[in-house]
């Protein structure tokens, strides 16, 4: 067996492992190490075990992943999305399908801060789709804004996953943040965009609702000042240069945990639940990290990503077809993985294509980020779709789904123009570094 | 066995608990350090004092992943498979677990001890080498604790569920 074929026989293994329901960094660590010992003996196994687990959580550059999910884990238990639905409701909450767009622009905002998709459905959800169930909206509409709604949390900065993709790729995670901004709210546009279709073709499925007055206004723009403030500074900090992403990560955390503390929301219950959370979330992406290290070393090893590069060399395919392939690949995947083990799986593969093909990797980044968000809303596994049935009970399964389509769309077509016009995600990082 | 395990839950939660502080430990050192340079007073030393504190908590909190199953895993099949198969793979997947994590704490034993032979240190402050693999060795010594506990509470909800 040639090594090349090892590696597609072992990536194969891999996602068996993962379909039969072991954890992925487990199905990842065991896979790349009997597939290493296999092509280097004993001794080369024993070298990475050794000292992968050290080598892949030591880097300074690591730390702003546990600060960021902090930072995200307490902004959602500091009360914020009540605020933010209520600001945005109150200015085009009357219009129709108004509670279903203020869905989109509090799950935007609300994503900004907390960088969890599952969190901001979850957290979105629970004052959302009560008020649009008040109203009379379709359940198949407002379930499934609310699970597209949490996607955006994935790329609108700060987001973990790319700071694993910057942290893989060895990419500026600085400039991917701000490289994700105008696609982050062409995606809120684009679903907003979705959603007037859909009222414009049904409107029953989104009845009108009162308008807010002015005063009103004014008293929901006072509450959710912190919120704008703690997006701006760590962004716009990044922006302007004043800090790393490892610092910017420090002061969203130490400033949500504030945020959370001063809205009276923080109590020894929530304190607990948060402390388990950010210990569970940070622990899970860790030991990713480490199993992904071992799978790597191996697909190094083997020379696939090489053989891959030949054979599209051969093929005599262009770089966008490459790039069409590539997408329908993530996004098959993204129906039964989620997004983080779908690349860190397949991102070491990618890269080196992606290189020798000339394509930007802050741009093929934003890309990979983007069509993995798009893997948490495609039945069957997205996962978004199981959350937001958690918190509206009384909808079947089928119906979310239902509803879902409309918004897959609007991703596609984000994801062509984001294919189409690099430029979208390249040039305010050429402006700012 | 229903004590052991409990005591297992107590351990991995303090650890939980004490990983979770010492990634507020590095947010603040950070913090400090951001405000201490607008005012002259920066921290000496912060990349080795954050690198250290991160490196705790991450190896303090990986063994509650185990514990609490927060590790990602595609359960679609899982669940539609009946239990005397599900109840197999559950046992696979610890095994595997179990003999991944044994491996690394043996062979990252033996690394430690060859990386600290020479009483290296880090390049700020001096802070012995050792002390970020201690975690690191307590973390991975855990983690089998909880992947046992983990397996025990699993199975007995699993067969209790049916």
């Amino acid at each position: 067996m040639s090594d090349a074929f090892l590696g597609l026989f072992g990536f194969i293994a891999a996602l068996a492992l993962i379909a039969l329901g072991l954890p992925v960094a487990i199905s990842m660590g065991v896979i790349g190490a009997l597939g290493y010992w296999y092509l280097n003996g004993w001794m080369g196994v024993s070298y990475i075990l050794g000292s992968s687990p050290f080598e892949s959580l030591f880097p300074y550059s690591f730390s702003v992943i546990p600060l960021f999910v902090m930072m995200g884990v307490f902004a959602s238990h500091a009360g914020l999305s009540r605020s933010l639905f209520a600001a945005i409701n109150s200015f085009i909450g009357h219009r129709r399908g108004g509670l279903a767009i203020t869905t989109v622009g509090a799950s935007a905002f609300f994503g900004a801060i907390c960088g969890s998709s599952l969190a901001t459905v979850a957290t979105i959800g629970r004052v959302a789709l009560p008020e649009m169930k008040r109203h009379g909206y379709d359940p198949s509409l407002s379930t499934a804004t609310v699970a597209a709604g949490g996607t955006l949390g994935v790329l609108i900065p700060p987001s973990v996953l790319l700071v694993i993709y910057g942290l893989l790729t060895q990419s500026s995670i600085g400039q991917l943040f701000i490289a994700a901004l105008i696609p982050g709210v062409l995606g809120a546009l684009f679903y907003a965009a979705a959603i007037m279709v859909i009222v414009r073709i049904k409107p029953d499925v989104a009845p009108l609702s009162e308008r807010t007055g002015w005063p009103e206004r004014f008293k929901y723009l006072r509450e959710v000042w912190q919120v704008l403030l703690l997006f701006l500074l760590v962004i716009g900090g990044i922006y302007l240069g004043w800090f790393s992403p490892t610092e910017a990560a420090a002061v969203g955390a130490v400033g949500a945990f504030l945020l959370a503390l001063f809205s009276g929301q923080l109590n020894k219950t929530t304190l607990g639940a948060a402390v388990f959370e950010t210990a569970g979330l940070t622990g899970m992406i860790f030991f990713i990290l480490i199993g992904a290290a071992l799978f790597n070393f191996f697909l190094e090893n083997t020379g696939l990503p090489q053989l891959l590069i030949e054979q599209i060399r051969s093929s005599g395919l262009s770089p966008l077809s490459v790039m069409v392939l590539i997408l329908i690949f993530y996004i098959v995947l993204g129906c039964f993985m989620d997004s983080m083990s779908m690349i860190l799986l397949t991102v070491p593969l990618f890269v080196p294509l992606a290189l020798e093909l000339d394509f930007n990797l802050i741009w093929f980044g934003i890309v990979v980020v983007t069509v993995a968000e798009i893997g948490l809303i495609t039945p069957p596994i997205g996962m978004n779709l199981f959350v937001v049935q958690a918190a509206a009970e009384d909808v079947p399964q089928s119906t979310v789904i239902k509803g879902i389509f409309p918004f897959i769309v609007a991703d596609i077509l984000r994801l062509a123009v984001l294919v189409l016009f690099p430029a979208l995600a390249l040039w305010l990082p050429a402006q700012a570094f | 066995m229903g004590q052991i395990v409990n005591l297992a839950r107590v351990l991995v939660n303090a650890l939980a608990v004490l990983g979770v502080l010492s990634y507020g430990a590095a947010a603040i050192v950070t913090v400090a350090d951001v405000i201490g340079r607008k005012v002259g007073f920066p921290i000496r030393g912060v990349v080795d004092l954050v690198q250290l504190f991160v490196v705790t908590g991450a190896w303090l909190v990986i063994p509650f992943a185990f514990l609490t199953a927060a590790h990602v895993s595609v359960d679609f099949l899982l669940d539609i498979l009946p239990l005397p198969l599900r109840v197999p793979l559950r046992i696979f997947a610890a095994v595997l677990a179990l003999g991944l994590v044994s491996l690394m704490l043996w062979q990252g034993f033996r690394t430690f001890e060859t990386r600290t032979m020479f009483g290296d240190k880090s390049q700020q402050l001096g802070i012995p080498i050792a002390w970020y693999w201690y975690p690191l060795l307590a973390g991975m010594a855990a983690s089998l604790i909880a992947i046992l506990a983990g397996l025990f509470s699993t199975l007995k909800g699993e067969l209790n569920h049916e």
